[in-house]
Formats: structure tokens, sequence, C-alpha cells
């Protein structure tokens, strides 16, 4: 069992700190936010550690923690604010100075235009390879409307990007 | 190279953006960068409220709001919750029914082509031992009327395992201004409904006589009380913020601000009542029935409710400063108890958040539970804690 007294807390940071901050990255666009948003679930996780038995569990809650945080940025990101803030432009903008190629930012792009469910479907099952339960799990819905939300998801990156199928 | 091909070099290419290296934790929780959870403590606030007198210190500074786990002890607070969303383009309208202790996703139920569903109100003491009542406000579509849109209110009912198990009837069917209908409120029992809308009247002349179709002026604000089997409405001169029964079921209470009120600013509010057992009476004039929450010192009222002993008004007011978003809150006795306003407390958060938080607030008769929607934010306060159980796109209304 993972406790907050556990030394596998801090083991378990390290081990998946970072593909939890690449996670991120695919959702929010830029690396210092895909930090921010993992360290802060981290953060709250050290002061309330929840008591899962495995680490595998540990991971599902953690991921699913770290997509909510996600969802909360660009959310806020949308709405008017009453002072300026550092704002960096996702790495696949054309503003941006990333290293990624022209082809990978126009699928990038083309994903971000999609709904956000099917966003999310999207990045876990083609980034994190989980199978549909674990993606049910960490969104907080069934496998079968996991199914149903990426064939959708598929035919619509098909159609942003003009793909013949 | 298909679709799936492509999507999965691109990912692994941004993927790649990211160095794997130490990134060491902060040793404190951060204070910019990412929004705090600031309202949680707008909870903490009013929960102490209405649990007791305590006093805040001044400048405490906001502790992390820990996320709930399935071993949280809810008391008497009802298992489930229902969290309503409209309709948008992508999506229909449904509702959500949740678990109260960790947010969890018992199940979604869609509505109809065409509906929408706008708010909900719980009935506690339906009578039933099979589960819980609510009535659901559903948009329905293009009213009789020109400018109309028809509304309804539905009688759900969700099991106590937190299963939805039948639509009711819709006992009240209105034509109002399309999205306006808010602030669903009903009784203990659930025999006696409100609801505010403004109105899609309009008056026609022919032949040199004007008459009014039409249920209010087109845009007038108003307020409609529904009860044994009749619908009186009357014409609200402020926006309607929030409707309430007393716990006794005998007063209906709305919460009035100035149609010009800035978020922060200075609006003036009022609370006034109407005797339900003359449901011909309209607004009473008469100032004793009046609490005017008005603008105290800037700071713009947010959200108001009945305390559970139906003894005083629970109003949570927010003012922003340049850096800083202050929530305080006020217990306001009711008219003929006697007494003044009481300050109870006020917390000062550094934060960066929007300026228009929707603040939901919603506590169970039967627990000192409270319920709060903040943003994007659900929390559970419970036992002087608060917890975050959901987070997600916010509902448009939620109850229990």
């Amino acid at each position: 069992m993972i406790t907050e007294a556990s030394p596998a807390l801090p083991a378990f940071y390290r081990e998946h700190q970072t593909g939890l901050v690449r996670l991120a990255m695919m959702l929010v666009g830029d690396e210092a936010t895909a930090e921010d948003v993992v360290q802060d679930v981290f953060v709250r996780l050290h002061r309330n550690t929840p008591s899962l038995r495995d680490e595998q569990k540990l991971l599902a809650y953690v991921r699913s923690a770290v997509l909510n945080g996600c969802r909360s940025v660009l959310r806020r990101r949308k709405l008017i604010r009453r002072h300026a803030e550092r704002y960096e432009p996702p790495a696949w903008s054309a503003e941006s100075q990333a290293m990624l190629g022209e082809d990978h930012r126009e699928v990038m792009r083309a994903l971000h235009r999609l709904p956000r469910r099917q966003r999310e479907v999207l990045v876990l099952r083609f980034y994190a390879d989980l199978p549909d339960e674990e993606i049910a799990t960490t969104l907080r819905i069934r496998p079968s409307t996991v199914r149903s939300t990426m064939s959708r998801a598929l035919s619509a990156l098909e159609r942003e990007l003009g793909d013949a199928s | 190279m298909n679709v799936e091909d492509r999507l999965k070099a691109a990912l692994q290419g941004t993927a790649k953006l990211v160095e794997d290296r130490p990134r060491p934790l902060p040793a404190a929780p951060r204070r910019q960068g990412l929004p705090r959870f600031m309202p949680a403590w707008a909870a903490l606030v009013v929960a102490l409220v209405v649990l007791g007198p305590f006093v805040l210190p001044d400048g405490e500074p906001d502790a992390p709001i820990p996320m709930s786990s399935p071993s949280l002890a809810i008391g008497t607070a009802p298992e489930v919750y229902v969290a309503v969303y409209g309709a948008t383009e992508n999506r229909k309208s449904r509702f959500e029914i949740r678990s109260t202790a960790t947010g969890e996703l018992r199940q979604i139920n869609e509505a109809g082509n065409g509906e929408s569903f706008v708010s909900i109100a719980a009935i506690p003491d339906d009578g039933g031992k099979e589960g819980n009542s609510f009535y659901l406000l559903t948009r329905l579509g293009a009213g009789t009327q020109p400018r109309c849109t028809q509304y309804t209110v539905y009688r759900i009912q969700i099991s106590t395992d937190g299963n939805f198990s039948s639509w009711g009837t819709n006992s009240i069917t209105f034509e109002a201004l399309d999205g306006t209908p808010a602030n669903l409120a009903t009784n203990s029992k659930g025999d006696q409904i409100a609801y505010s809308y403004e109105g899609c009247g309009r008056k026609v002349r022919e032949g040199g006589i004007e008459t009014h179709i039409g249920d209010g002026l087109s845009g007038e604000q108003r307020i409609a009380h529904h009860w044994a089997g009749t619908t009186t409405s009357w014409y609200a001169d402020k926006l309607v913020r929030n409707l309430a029964y007393s716990p006794d079921g005998r007063t209906l209470a709305a919460f009035l601000q100035s149609r010009d009120a800035k978020d922060g600013g200075a609006p003036s509010a009022q609370l006034r009542f109407t005797n339900v057992g003359n449901p011909h009476s309209g607004f009473t004039d008469e100032r004793e029935n009046e609490i005017a929450l008005g603008a105290d010192n800037g700071f713009g009222l947010v959200n108001a409710m009945f305390s559970p002993d139906g003894k005083r008004i629970v109003a949570l007011r927010s003012e922003s400063r340049q850096f800083v978003r202050e929530y305080k809150v006020t217990g306001l006795p009711l008219p003929r108890a006697g007494g003044g306003p009481r300050s109870l407390g006020s917390l000062k958060l550094s934060v960066d958040h929007p300026a228009n938080l929707h603040v939901l607030m919603e506590q169970h008769p039967s627990s000192e539970a409270l319920l709060f929607q903040v943003g994007d934010t659900t929390f559970l306060h419970i036992g002087q804690q608060s917890h975050i159980i959901a987070i997600g796109e916010a509902p448009s209304d939620l109850a229990w």
C-alpha cells in the first residue's frame, strides 16, 4: 500500500514524472505548463495520498488528476484575464520555436481542433498506449464510450487532415 | 501513411521535446502559474457560517485542497448528486449521477433530440422509500408564439444506489425568452415550484384594440410560482440571482440584484419574500419583508441561501482588487427576528483566476455537508474540511 509516509511515493514520482509531463505536454502544448500541472498533482498527493493498494491504480489516479489539471489550464486560457501573465504558444503553433517538423505540427494542430474528449482518448491510446478499460478509468467513462469516441475521433481527425481513408 | 500512424509519429515527436531529466518538486505549494482552487476556502467560510460562529483569522494562507477518496466518510449526506449540462454544438444535453464521496460517474442520461436540461432542484422530503425525486427544468424547443421558447419541468426519480429510474410526468409547461429560465426551486415536499425567467410576450394592436399576448413583455424579468395546479407569475424589477423556499415551505425568497452590477462591484441587492400560502400575493411592498443585501464596502453578492434552521440568510460576497480576490460571508437575520447583520469572517487570497466564476452552493437539509461548484471544480465540504470531488466541464446546475 502506498501511503504518505511510504518511501515509495518519491520513487513513484521519479519513475513516472517524465511520462506524465509528456502526457500533459500533448494537451497543453508547452513544457513549463505541463511541468506545473504534474508537480501540482504530486504536491497535493503528498499531502493526502489515497489508500490505493497497487502502483498501477495509483498511476491511473495520478494520470486522471493530470488530465484534470490540463483541462483547467485550457479552460482558463479561453477566459479574459484581469492582468497579464506568462503564456507560451503551443509547440505545434507557427509562433513556437520548438523543433517540431511541419507534418507533426499539422497533425497536432488538427488534434487540437477536436473536442476535448476525443483529443484525450486519442492521446491516451496512441501516445500512452492504454487499453480501453484503462482509458475508461482515467476519463471516468464507460469502455463502450471509449470505443465509440475513438471511432468518431479518428474519423474527425481524418477529415481535419484531409486524408483519404 | 494512414492517419493512425501519422498521429503516433506526431505524438512521439512532441513527446521527445520533453527531456527526461529530474524535476524536483517545489518545497511549498505554488502561488503563481497555475490557478489555485481559490473558491475552496470560500466553501470553508460559508460552511463555518452555517455550522458555527467561528471567526476566521485574517491572512491565513490557503491550504491545498485534497482530492477525495473512496474512504471519505460522508455521514448523512446523500450518496449521490446530480449535475446538469446543457446541449452544445458537439453533444447532447445530459445529467450525470455522481458519487458524493469520490465524484465517480455512476450514470449519464442524455436528453432527447432537441431538448436541453437547464436547472435541477432536489425534493428532499418526497416521502419516497425507493430513492429521491428531482425536478428538472428542460428546454423543449420553439414555442407557440414568436420569439418564445417552450420549457417544461420533469419530475425524475433516482434510486438510492444512484440509478435513474423514471422520467415521471412534466407538470408544468411554459414559454419564455430563450435561455432565460433559471433558478429552479422547490419546497421540501415538492408540491410547490418556483423559477425565474424573462417574458416573451408582446402587445398586438388590431382594429384600434391593443392586446397583450403571452406572459410578460419581452425581456421582462419575472418569477413564477406553481402550486395546487395554478401558476402565478409576477414582475421582478431586478435580476433574480437565486430563489429559495424556507425550510418550512411558507416563504419564497428571491435574491435580487441590479442588472448593471459588475463582477465584484457594488450592486444593489435585495432579498424579498412572498407568502406562499397566498400564491396570488406576489411580493409585498412592506419594508419588513425586505433585507437590503446591498453593496457592503464594494463587495458584490455572489450567492445566498437559507441556513438549515431557516432563521438566517447566508450571504456570500466577493470583491476583487489588483491581485487579490476576497470573499466574505455575512449572516443576516430574517425579518422580525431582530438583530443586525453579523460579520462571520473573511479571507484574502492571491490567485490567478477568471473574473466571473459560476458559484453554485447546495446544502442538504439532513446533512451539514455542503456541495460547491466553482468554475470547473466540484467541492464537498464536510467535517470542516473541503475535498475536491470532480474537475471537468462546469455543469449549469447541480443538486442532491
